[in-house]
């Protein structure tokens, strides 16, 4: 099969369109047909592996239905022992890379999951379909081309997004800002300044990176009004104008430079939780809309945004998708042991929020796993875009867990851990996930039994916090704000609730409505 | 006026041909390549243009048609370089190219102010010119860009990152070229204008080179056109230069200016031209139909030979070798349609799997056969939609046949086959007249495949079992016992598998159940067999295998492996109607016999042994077995008590752990075998009811105390715990052989006669007869038995309601066969336990 670069360089716009983007073509019956047959395969594969048996028990898996009947729905705890000591031999297909992440809230402290042959390339054909789209105005346009600048801003290898570099190589010519070569020398952090200066310099066509750090690299760039900043010698004609231009803005017009004064974005890809929130600044920033493109490390892609950026396409080929409907999750929450119940793509409904379960296809590990992300089906089709997929919106990870900016995973154990930590005799509290107008924060409610000062106590969790989860530390330095809100609550409150509402209130992320509560108390 | 010459004809000529090629490469494709080409044909043609109009009498002036000419003639170099980097994968040295473009633009300017060529002048039929310094700049400039993109080809060949057949032809050209231009300084030799033919050829040669490797996919009607033009043009370029050169002989030379001198002169050179004219319409048809008279030949042929055939295999061999001959491909592998895939029958490759390689009815290409009617080239494949769902063994299977194209079999609208080809030998592409070929000769195969298809199912249907399509009694007959004539075979060993209690299975799931399970079992034992083992439906629920030429200790484990996957396959499952296993008994040919009627016997007997020590094993046949037969089966008596034991002592539990219902299943037991023998049943089945009622709660072990000792009602949820105790036992009962026949019975026990029951829900007489017994006697021991919400029925009360439910609950015979035994006193002499309520 031809390469990307190759069909680029003989101009073969249509049958890239057709090789990348034609699922967007497939009804949801089509697209349904796909996800069955290579579940069938994946059933094969698993029949045969000893995880596979595991999940499979005693029973005969020959359908499909089958597998939903039979097969247990699983966290990685299932995977941990195989997985974590890299245990290929029991795995459904030999891994060739082994992708890392944390594991926040688990039995140990990181995560692996195998990528066979297969799967890195599809799962590479799949970040270059996000790419094209993310170069697209309408449906089978787009201007992505061989030798674009990429800015990539993405953790570096183990984990799943330093691979895309290198196995990009393969498929077509990038000129990587800094090239993958000069990356490696460099921390993560040098790596986002070298590259961005060299964006200034010869231009950039392609971002790729978490939406809150573009956020970030963009208001600092707005912000800086030292005059101290080096001028940078343009690499090519195009620049040296947008410079000029830029010097003359900022300095004999004396107005804001913005990144977009410098930066004409072919695409922009952003991945993260927090995608949505940030959406509105990125474009005010760097005058382009980033196309968001959802997946983690143990799914690898499972959703594109679309040109119009109008709600999430599924990938018919990567994972057997499941639902878990939220009233089942719901029941999951009160009964403890229940089972929930899962529907199918062609099942789900406008308007309703589901848990996604994902089964990897193409040889992976994972079985009727639940990556623990939740979704909103905005409608049945995108009519914008002339879809006629189910259209789906990233909502937040699973309740018990508070992800500030795509990077944080804070959970109930480290914020109990920094407050006892901070010594301040708070033992009433709560926390859970609020929105400013424009950032996600943490907003901390508790009983001030030893009146502190709210600076004091700020100060203290605060610091704690940062010792306790590098993470959150991160979110200070990188994100550069305070994400922590602190509200105090009567004294006796905490009690009150639990014998007014026969139940204490859940440490983390309790109901809107259990907050006010609370509040009221 | 234009007068033609020898000077100016071949600049024409160029042009015309530049014109044909631009022509093609506009209406082709349009990638960076043929871009590229165009370029370079459009330079060519500005040059011939200029060239021929320089040596005609065309005002304004010669000079002026010279700097036209030079226009086209200074850019040739840097667009060559520009082409050749094209096609050589190479396009990132862009610099190089744009310094080409703008030294060639300066040379232009410098040509129109006549610094290239000081003079050019064509009088009285003579051409000459004068150079300047500005012609020495671009020798220099010229040869190396037009020398840099002959060494990019040769270099590129030469690490072999580029093939020679596909730039071959492009490097000869590139080298014509740089020689024309070199010649060119000389002006003696330069007026005639051999560079600008060298440049004809080499854009011959290129355009040839871009039809043959399909640099560009060239638009059939064009192309067609072009062999019949390229003819007419190669002839008119002879017959003019014969002309011109005779006339300019016999008028200039000799004098002879009578025109009918001339022609009369001439005309044998026409004639004697006929033979060049024939062979020159060979050479193009072979150039553009490249082996069509050699396709047809082989059409003719396989037609003859598959109309006086009607075997199959014959038949679709010859087809392979057909299409092999005709377009030189590397393999050639056809599959055909059986019932549920399409399986390879015939490959040119001799290392073909053909157990491996099939591709299943839901596989997208069959599928997209199903809707399409065309063949479906690799390339289509990699990038459509429709092949997303491909497993990855199946692109394995199709990458194993090197699959470039796939034509499909077609008879009456039904997909019977498909035809995959792989690339050609000498790595060329397919033209557009091979596939058509393809289709015609597949189109003339499908019905004659077809109707070979159907006389070899009819063949083999005659052979085999309809249910398990496995071969049949009799053809196993006939083959074992030409095995045994003709000597086939040193050894061989004969397995008989004998299903374990299947009619036990079949009186409980119904014969339609039985069909299924005797399916599975014939899939199993296809599943675990070697194509050369010979698998046969014996007959009943019994099968045979014959395993030749091996070790009997082989024998043995492969037919042990049979065994071992039924019942890990149904005995092992979770699922209850899972019971079955079957025994296998095994002689040896000639161990144990010389002929077949001695294999099967002692195979049955070893059966026997099998069978009477407890079922699902595998025994190989020897006399000393035979022996011990006897006193084995005295041994088997003993183990059987002791395990009846153990199930009195299981069922004397589940008694226990509900105090009211102590004593319920000895009773039940009791009183299922007083009823079976009162409505006059075999000892037998008395004997397995009586068993049952001992055993029928059994699984009720695996009920939650909280349920089974709930005082008062159960919730719905509690009830469907309740009702899973029925499974339970059977999942129980089915792991111990000498208890298999208690199955139906208990699994019977909580039907009703009005269908109303569960686990099945069967009605009437689909529910076993003894699990009707068994049903009303549970019934009865319940009712009377003290609760600890209520009181036990009186006998007359329970009597009443024994009738009330009479053929709902109940079978009507049994019931009131059971009245009677309860009104006359019957029952209240057996010993029956904790039944203070009538006792």
């Amino acid at each position: 099969m031809k390469t990307l670069r190759e069909m680029l360089r003989d101009d073969e716009y249509d049958k890239i369109w057709k090789a990348y983007l034609g699922f967007l073509d497939l009804s949801i019956e089509e697209f349904m047909e796909i996800q069955n047959r290579l579940l069938m395969e994946q059933i094969e594969l698993l029949k045969h592996c000893k995880l596979g048996k595991k999940f499979f028990g005693r029973y005969r898996i020959n359908s499909v239905e089958d597998f939903r009947k039979h097969v247990p729905l699983t966290t990685y705890d299932d995977y941990a022992e195989t997985l974590l000591n890299k245990k290929s031999v029991e795995l459904p297909s030999e891994p060739l890379h082994w992708v890392q992440t944390t594991w926040k809230g688990g039995a140990g402290s990181i995560k692996l999951a195998p990528y066979s042959k297969t799967m890195v390339e599809e799962n590479t054909k799949m970040f270059l379909s996000s790419l094209i789209l993310s170069t697209s105005k309408r449906r089978g346009h787009f201007n992505l081309r061989n030798y674009d600048k990429f800015l990539y801003g993405m953790a570096p290898k183990p984990y799943l997004t330093g691979y895309a570099p290198y196995i990009l190589k393969h498929e077509i010519d990038f000129e990587f800002l800094p090239s993958t070569k000069q990356a490696e020398e460099l921390s993560f952090k040098n790596r986002n300044v070298i590259g961005f200066k060299l964006a200034i310099k010869n231009g950039a066509d392609l971002f790729y990176g978490v939406s809150s750090v573009l956020v970030k690299i963009g208001e600092s760039f707005m912000n800086d009004n030292s005059g101290s900043t080096k001028f940078i010698m343009p690499g090519n004609f195009k620049q040296a104008v947008k410079i000029i231009k830029a010097f003359w803005k900022k300095k004999i017009r004396k107005e804001k430079l913005l990144p977009k004064d410098l930066f004409e974005f072919k695409g922009v890809v952003c991945g993260g939780t927090d995608s949505d929130t940030y959406k509105s600044q990125i474009e005010h920033l760097f005058g382009i809309t980033p196309l968001e493109i959802f997946g983690g490390t143990e799914s690898a892609a499972v959703a594109t945004e679309t040109w119009s950026r109008n709600g999430l396409t599924f990938f018919p080929d990567v994972n057997y998708l499941e639902f878990i409907p939220e009233e089942e999750m719901k029941k999951e929450q009160e009964e403890k042991g229940y089972n929930p119940r899962t529907i199918l793509l062609d099942e789900i409904q406008p308007g309703n929020i589901y848990e996604l379960v994902i089964t990897k296809l193409r040889g992976g590990a994972f079985v009727r796993y639940r990556i623990g992300d939740v979704m909103k089906c905005l409608s049945l089709s995108n009519e914008e875009d002339k879809i006629n997929l189910p259209q789906v919106k990233y909502l937040d990870r699973v309740s018990n867990i508070i992800d500030l900016a795509g990077f944080t995973r804070i959970t109930k154990q480290i914020i109990g851990d920094a407050i006892k930590l901070s010594d301040l005799g708070i033992d009433n509290w709560t926390a859970c996930k609020e929105f400013g107008s424009d950032r996600p924060y943490i907003n901390l409610y508790f009983e001030n039994n030893n009146n502190h000062s709210l600076k004091v106590i700020r100060n203290n969790i605060n610091e704690t916090m940062k010792k306790v989860d590098s993470d959150y530390r991160d979110v200070h330095t990188m994100l550069g704000y305070d994400p922590l809100k602190l509200t105090i609550v009567k004294q006796g409150a905490f009690d009150l609730f639990k014998e007014n509402y026969k139940g204490a209130i859940p440490k983390i992320n309790p109901a809107k409505e259990e907050i006010s509560n609370l509040v009221e108390l | 006026m234009i007068v033609l010459t020898q000077y100016n004809i071949i600049p024409l000529i160029s042009f015309i041909l530049y014109g044909i090629i631009l022509f093609i490469i506009l209406t082709s494709n349009r990638t960076r390549l043929s871009k590229s080409f165009s370029m370079y044909v459009v330079a060519m043609m500005i040059w011939s243009l200029g060239s021929f109009l320089m040596k005609t009498d065309v005002p304004p002036s010669s000079l002026f048609w010279n700097k036209v000419l030079q226009i086209g003639f200074l850019f040739v170099p840097v667009l060559l370089l520009r082409f050749s980097y094209v096609l050589t994968d190479e396009f990132d040295k862009k610099k190089l190219v744009r310094l080409g473009y703008i030294i060639s633009l300066i040379l232009v300017v410098l040509s129109f102010m006549g610094y290239v060529i000081k003079e050019a002048w064509y009088i009285n039929g003579e051409f000459g010119y004068e150079i300047a310094f500005g012609a020495y700049i671009f020798a220099v400039v010229g040869s190396i860009y037009s020398i840099l993109a002959l060494a990019i080809m040769i270099k590129k060949t030469y690490t072999k990152e580029i093939s020679v057949k596909k730039v071959g032809l492009v490097i000869i050209g590139l080298t014509l070229v740089v020689i024309g231009g070199a010649l060119n300084l000389n002006p003696t030799i330069g007026q005639y204008g051999i560079d600008i033919l060298f440049n004809t050829f080499n854009a011959f040669l290129i355009t040839y080179a871009i039809y043959r490797n399909k640099f560009l996919e060239i638009n059939l009607v064009v192309k067609k056109g072009l062999s019949i033009s390229v003819y007419n043009i190669v002839l008119f370029i002879i017959y003019a230069f014969i002309v011109i050169f005779s006339y300019n002989v016999l008028s200039v030379e000799m004098g002879i200016t009578n025109l009918t001198t001339v022609v009369l002169i001439m005309s044998p050179i026409f004639f004697l031209l006929e033979p060049i004219r024939i062979q020159l319409m060979k050479l193009t048809r072979h150039v553009f139909y490249r082996g069509t008279t050699d396709r047809q030949i082989v059409l003719k042929e396989f037609s003859d030979l598959i109309n006086t055939s009607l075997k199959l295999e014959k038949i679709i061999e010859s087809l392979v070798n057909a299409i092999q001959d005709a377009i030189d491909t590397k393999e050639v592998n056809i599959l055909l349609k059986n019932i549920n895939k399409y399986e390879l029958r015939a490959s040119s490759n001799t290392n073909a799997d053909y157990n491996n390689t099939f591709f299943t009815i839901n596989h997208p290409i069959v599928m997209w056969f199903n809707k399409q009617n065309q063949l479906l080239l690799k390339t289509q494949m990699d990038n459509h939609i429709s092949f997303k769902g491909l497993w990855d063994s199946e692109k394995t299977v199709i990458s194993s046949m090197e699959t470039e194209i796939l034509v499909p079999i077609r008879y009456a609208e039904e997909l019977i086959g498909i035809v995959v080809i792989s690339g050609r030998n000498d790595e060329t592409p397919y033209s557009f007249e091979e596939t058509e070929f393809l289709e015609t000769i597949i189109n003339n195969a499908a019905a004659i495949i077809e109707n070979a298809k159907t006389i070899e199912a009819i063949r083999k249907q005659s052979i085999t079992d309809e249910l398990t399509k496995l071969y049949n009694h009799r053809y196993f007959q006939e083959t074992a016992n030409d095995w045994i004539k003709e000597k086939k075979y040193v050894r061989f060993g004969l397995a008989i598998i004998d299903i374990d209690q299947f009619k036990i299975y079949n009186d409980l799931y119904g014969h339609a159940s039985g069909d299924i399970a005797l399916k599975r079992i014939s899939e199993i034992i296809k599943s675990v067999s070697s194509t050369n083992e010979m698998l046969v439906r014996f007959g009943g629920e019994e099968f045979v295998v014959l395993y030749p030429g091996i070790r009997p200790e082989e024998v043995y484990r492969r037919a042990d492996l049979i065994r071992e996957t039924i019942e890990n396959e149904f005995l092992l499952s979770k699922d209850i109607r899972e019971f079955l296993t079957v025994t296998v008994g095994i002689s040896n040919y000639d161990i144990n016999g010389n002929t077949l009627e001695e294999l099967i016997t002692k195979a049955d007997n070893a059966v026997h042994q099998g069978k009477q020590s407890g079922r699902n094993k595998t025994i190989v046949y020897s006399e000393d077995n035979e022996f011990s037969l006897n006193a084995n089966s005295q041994v088997k008596e003993k183990i059987k008590d002791a395990f009846l034991s153990s199930i009195y002592a299981l069922a004397a539990t589940i008694d226990a752990k509900d105090h009211y219902t102590y004593g319920h299943s000895s009773n039940v037991s009791l009183l299922s075998a007083a009823l079976a023998k009162k409505a006059g049943f075999s000892d037998t089945q008395i004997e397995t009811v009586k068993n049952a009622g001992l055993l029928h709660d059994i699984g009720k072990v695996g009920i939650p105390e909280s349920v089974l000792s709930k005082p008062g009602f159960l919730t719905p949820e509690e009830y469907e715990t309740m009702k899973g105790h029925v499974v339970q036992s059977i999942n129980i009962i089915k792991h111990i052989p000498n208890l298999i026949d208690t199955v139906p019975v208990v699994i019977s026990h909580h039907e009703r006669y009005d269908g109303q029951g569960y686990p099945r829900g069967i009605k009437g007489e689909n529910i076993p007869i003894l699990g009707r017994v068994i049903c009303i006697a549970d019934s009865f021991d319940a009712m009377t038995t003290d609760r600890p919400y209520r009181k036990g029925l009186s006998l007359e009360q329970a009597i009443y309601e024994l009738r009330k439910n009479s053929g709902t609950q109940f079978d009507p015979e049994l019931v009131d066969i059971f009245i009677n035994m309860a009104t006359n006193g019957d029952l209240l002499k057996l010993n029956l336990e904790n039944r203070p309520s009538f006792n």
